[in-house]
């Protein structure tokens, strides 16, 4: 729980702080790294919302595919230490 | 581990409903202009406190430059400054003779529009637009034009908040605005020019048409530029070719601009 609530400050300061082609594949991370990470579409969202017309959200978009992906993705894929 | 397992259809409920809220957000106008507005009044202290970080980092960065590098700098910059030295002689004159003229004309130039900082842009944002630190308490409006000095329009006031807006670029991706040509081997022709995004566009023109590369194009129906002419592509059987524009400034290096009100003056 801590290390997810570190994630989600983490994320939020990048959201302000760094550029966004920085914070989207952090937001695509944590899908794939995190149960259910739905904090990253609200994230996306945010994004869209500071920066983006009423034309399509492509941010929050591509997080709610990164959503849904990554639980295939997570177990598909092989992890070697 | 047991209940972990248990928890995760619940988890991937919350995070549908998530989907579908967020959804209606982004999608559905009334209710993205309301949480906009409420989003916007938390973020935009933070967004200036961002602006001002990395004005500071890159300050310190550039202190680390190489004293060559510094030189080399100063002595292109000074080069540069006295060629627009003379060049802004001659527009003085210029735009005295023109004020000179209006008045005798019974029209006497306002100075007006609102001064706003670039609190995020092109580079920063993921999309090609501006957050200005001016808002509904300086009597910004939907629709008002934005500007770059006098006579570069850059833009214009897309959603207006509390105390800041934003700025929609006329570079856009899919932008449209008509534009005026000066200069070409026929007479002056208007067409439309379409944002490519990061401070491009296009036009598409009849082949035969021959325009300087660096004129420059303005909006119908004022004296502001809006691009100059960068380049031209096309192949020889297109009885079409595309011109290429390009901002006089580059739209990741806006700081200041000036916006001025659509509405007629009373």
């Amino acid at each position: 729980m801590t290390k997810r609530l570190v994630a989600d400050a983490l994320m939020v300061l990048s959201a302000i702080f760094l550029p966004w082609w920085i914070t989207a594949p952090l937001i695509v991370a944590g899908c794939m790294f995190m149960e259910a990470f739905y904090e990253g579409i609200m994230l996306a969202a945010i994004i869209d919302l500071i920066y983006g017309t009423t034309t399509l959200p492509h941010l929050t978009i591509a997080a709610c595919l990164a959503f849904l992906a990554g639980p295939v993705l997570r177990e598909r894929v092989r992890w070697y230490s | 581990m047991m209940q972990s397992r248990r928890n995760k259809p619940q988890m991937y409920k919350v995070g549908t409903l998530v989907i579908l809220v967020v959804l209606v957000v982004v999608f559905a106008a009334p209710v993205r202009a309301a949480v906009a507005g409420g989003v916007m009044w938390a973020v935009e202290p933070l967004l200036a406190m961002s602006r001002a970080t990395h004005n500071g980092i890159s300050s310190f960065i550039q202190t680390f430059s190489s004293t060559r590098t510094l030189i080399a700098e100063n002595t292109a910059i000074k080069r540069e400054l006295d060629d627009l030295k003379m060049r802004l002689l001659d527009r003085n004159l210029l735009a005295e003779e023109n004020a000179q003229l209006r008045e005798l004309m019974g029209q006497t130039p306002v100075p007006s529009g609102v001064l706003g900082t670039v609190l995020s842009g092109p580079g920063f944002a993921p999309y090609d637009t501006l957050v200005v630190d001016a808002g509904k308490n300086v009597g910004i409006q939907e629709g008002d034009r934005v500007f770059i000095g006098e006579n570069v329009i850059i833009g214009r006031v897309s959603a207006v908040y509390a105390y800041s807006s934003q700025v929609v670029l006329l570079s856009s991706p899919g932008e449209k605005s008509d534009v005026v040509l000066f200069g070409g081997t026929s007479s002056d022709s208007v067409v439309t020019a379409i944002g490519r995004g990061g401070g491009s566009f296009e036009i598409l023109i009849p082949r035969d048409i021959v325009i300087a590369t660096g004129t420059p194009v303005f909006a119908l129906g004022t004296s502001r530029i809006i691009a100059t002419v960068e380049g031209s592509e096309g192949n020889a059987n297109d009885p079409f070719k595309k011109l290429l524009l390009r901002t006089p400034i580059n739209p990741q290096s806006i700081r200041f601009v000036r916006i001025v009100s659509s509405r007629p003056p009373l």
